[in-house]
């Protein structure tokens, strides 16, 4: 639901029992980062597959990797930590790349929760 | 389900599961048109389109094909969605869309549309309304080889018009 608030509990369990078929890398599961002011909960994060379509499928590749806080984050937030992370990922951060969340273009302030599937594509064109 | 957001269509009773296919290989408009025929339903009218590959880019540029990348169930749910608001849109209409993907080759089929109706008039409506939508709502992105290179087409002002003209209230 976008701009729900989340429930700590839910999540917590969420990113510790592997639950809605998210996998925690054992890695990141329960690593708090140092000096961080966060609940340790923001701390969970699960890898977030992204699909990519059209010309951006061709620039960046089919899909790539992310790793989302086990309570999610907004599509502009991703956009941000995908631009930030490699420069090859910036048309990512164009308005023109719109995001879909479980196949259905979303709005800049829907926040992907761990398990939804995440898309990128190019202004479409049929017929 | 609504593919842009914000875009106000007025929403549409949905009364049946239109027809709508995806097509790998080549598509024949011909079988198409006899399948649409075969399932009338006491209609009078019956317009089909077809879309075709041309030989050529907008600006002149020799092309041999197009490649019509898709997303895998958002893309048959996009064209579900198309033929279901133009048959309820124009009320008693039927609708049938095929679709290829992949690799196309210049004059080759891309796209076949078909709608029958009691009466001409919203046939060739319900036809010209799926094709519009078509053109900037159907999840495929066309990658043109073009003898100088390959490029992303996107959708053009033009279509963006097309499409926006049926956004205002639809005839009852």
């Amino acid at each position: 639901m976008p701009g729900r608030s989340h429930r700590c509990r839910r999540s917590r369990r969420r990113g510790a029992h592997s639950m809605h078929g998210v996998r925690l890398r054992p890695e990141l599961a329960f690593r708090a980062r140092p000096g961080s002011a966060m609940p340790i909960h923001w701390c969970l994060e699960s890898r977030l597959r992204i699909l990519l379509f059209g010309s951006l499928g061709e620039q960046i590749g089919r899909e790539i990797d992310a790793d989302l806080p086990a309570e999610g984050c907004s599509v502009a937030s991703l956009r941000m930590l995908l631009a930030e992370r490699d420069p090859a990922f910036a048309p990512l951060a164009r308005a023109s790349a719109r995001a879909c969340v479980d196949q259905a273009i979303v709005r800049e302030d829907y926040v992907i929760r761990p398990g939804q599937e995440v898309a990128f594509v190019p202004p479409l064109s049929g017929g | 389900m609504s593919f842009v957001p914000g875009r106000r269509w007025r929403s549409c009773r949905r009364s049946r599961v239109a027809e709508v296919r995806l097509e790998p290989g080549p598509l024949e408009p011909d079988r198409a048109l006899r399948e649409f025929l075969d399932g009338a339903n006491g209609e009078g009218a019956v317009v089909s389109f077809v879309g075709i590959a041309r030989p050529a880019s907008r600006d002149g540029v020799a092309v041999t094909g197009l490649y019509l990348d898709h997303y895998p169930g958002m893309t048959e749910a996009s064209l579900a969605t198309i033929a279901a608001d133009s048959e309820a849109r124009f009320g008693g209409t039927r609708a049938m869309v095929v679709h290829r993907y992949g690799q196309v080759n210049a004059g080759e089929a891309i796209v076949f549309v078909a709608a029958a109706s009691k009466h001409r008039r919203s046939a060739f409506e319900a036809a010209d309304y799926m094709m519009d939508r078509l053109k900037t709502e159907a999840a495929f992105w066309k990658r043109e080889h073009r003898i100088d290179g390959a490029a992303w087409i996107e959708p053009t002002e033009q279509d963006r018009a097309d499409t926006q003209r049926w956004s205002e209230a639809c005839p009852e």
